[in-house]
């Protein structure tokens, strides 16, 4: 069982979603999961990937380098990192001459691309290196909530490169959901994505996406929206009432980031867990020990 | 190593001749529900018949829903995104993808180190303090990723 990981910030979460941030490191010091930091680990190229082919390998390449000579593989909370990393991986692994020349950008920053170590997402790391089981077995308050999974995009598409789940009956953020006792709820177009790639150049249609998520979201009853990426949870969340007023609807779903729902059912502090900051705001008594 | 549509066409990525026309692609695509002049598979017509694909490709939200599902395999999206890169060499970047160069050249994060949003923030949150790295910068500029 790896317990080990360079731990991977991105540019959104350590900026816009500190919550997030907060909450995966009291959740996998509690499991036991040390994480290792690159304070100037920067970008993972994947904002450049429609800028210029050779310059996101090379920034994602970068950063695998650096977990190379940390000797850990990489953790990503985010899926824009996640797929960014791993698909990087899968270029340089399977064409000689990307890598030689890739390597030769990194010899300019005195770095090296050898392929050494993998890059996994927190729900990929705690499905496959942890494991449902020993989650379930780590959880103290069994939470009593029904909740609606939203996986993003990143995390589960394009299957033949990020080779995890059948990207249109993925379970494994549902699992780790149901191992702290909530349930999780189907709801139509579950693996269909928020928008958030939108939201700079399509805003009206990206804040749509989003609305119609959360519209069914609340349809089936759910209590809480769960992402497993900093950006979904800043178009779920922060951007919640612009949503409401672009689909001229009210919504008022709490949007929880994983590591925050699973921290309640181990038992850690709400405020610990940066649940103050999330801005639809949660009842306190919603996330309150079940039966 | 040149990237380009042609380039991988020919090294067999993107299977674009694989296309029976069968608008899968477009059929799932979220942003054709909203929007009727975004067809991925009209733009992928128009690319083989030497069209102008225009401005419309940037409401693409790399949701990577065509590429998963097209039957004969094309890669639907990372053409999509070819199309973006062409697009940025022969017409510039959008503003908001500049605005995050200049970031990226100066500390190495698509956001910028030293406003309200960084390591004071951060500090109070317990976190780490993030390290700005000039790394990034020397990579964009070997790479040729430097637009105006
Ligand atoms: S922001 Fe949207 S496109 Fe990006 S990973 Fe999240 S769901 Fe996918
Ligand atoms: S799904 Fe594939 S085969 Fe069908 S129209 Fe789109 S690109 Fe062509
Ligand atoms: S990747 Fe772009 S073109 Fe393909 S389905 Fe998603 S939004 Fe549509």
């Amino acid at each position: 069982m790896t317990k080990k990981y360079a731990f991977f910030l991105g540019c959104t979460t350590p900026f816009r979603k500190t919550n997030y941030e907060q909450a995966t490191r009291t959740v996998c010091a509690k499991l036991g999961i040390e994480l290792v930091d690159m304070p100037n680990g920067g970008c993972c190229g994947f904002p450049l990937e429609s800028v210029n082919e050779e310059t996101y390998l090379a920034m994602a390449a970068r950063v695998l380098a650096m977990a190379e000579e940390m000797d850990l593989p990489v953790l990503t909370i985010c899926t824009g990192c996640s797929l960014s990393l791993v698909r990087a991986k899968h270029t340089l692994d399977n064409d000689d001459e990307a890598r030689l020349e890739i390597n030769g950008v990194l010899a300019k920053i005195g770095r090296r691309y050898n392929g050494t170590v993998p890059a996994k997402h927190l729900v990929r790391a705690l499905v496959e290196d942890f494991g449902v089981d020993n989650i379930k077995a780590a959880v103290v308050k069994p939470l009593d909530l029904k909740v609606c999974a939203h996986y993003g995009c990143h995390l589960i598409r394009p299957s033949d490169e990020v080779q995890f789940e059948d990207p249109e009956d993925a379970r494994s953020l549902d699992d780790l959901i149901e191992a702290t006792g909530a349930t999780s709820l189907d709801y139509y177009d579950k693996y269909a994505c928020c928008g958030g790639n939108g939201i700079a150049t399509f805003t009206e249609g990206a804040y749509k996406m989003s609305g119609d998520k959360l519209l069914s979201m609340k349809e089936v009853g759910a209590q809480a929206a769960v992402t497993a990426c900093p950006f979904c949870n800043v178009m779920f969340d922060t951007n919640q009432r612009a949503i409401e007023t672009a689909i001229e609807a009210e919504l008022a779903v709490p949007v929880l980031h994983y590591p925050q729902l699973l921290g309640i059912a181990l038992g850690l502090d709400q405020k610990e867990l940066g649940i103050d900051k999330n801005r639809v705001k949660v009842d306190p008594a919603l996330l309150g020990a079940g039966a | 190593m040149e990237v380009s549509i042609k380039t991988l066409e020919e090294a067999g990525r993107l299977n674009l001749n694989h296309c029976f026309s069968c608008g899968m692609c477009t059929g799932g695509c979220p942003v054709a529900r909203l929007d009727a002049n975004f067809n991925p598979r009209r733009f992928l017509y128009m690319k083989k018949l030497g069209l102008d694909v225009d401005g419309a490709i940037w409401e693409c939200v790399n949701c990577l829903t065509c590429q998963e599902r097209c039957p004969t395999k094309v890669a639907v999206a990372d053409f999509l995104n070819l199309l973006k890169q062409e697009s940025v060499k022969e017409k510039g970047a959008p503003e908001w993808i500049k605005a995050q160069l200049d970031n990226l050249k100066k500390c190495g994060f698509v956001a910028e180190l030293g406003t309200e949003r960084d390591n004071k923030k951060r500090e109070a949150a317990g976190l780490p303090a993030l390290e700005a790295t000039e790394e990034i910068a020397a990579i964009i500029a070997a790479t040729g990723g430097d637009i105006e």
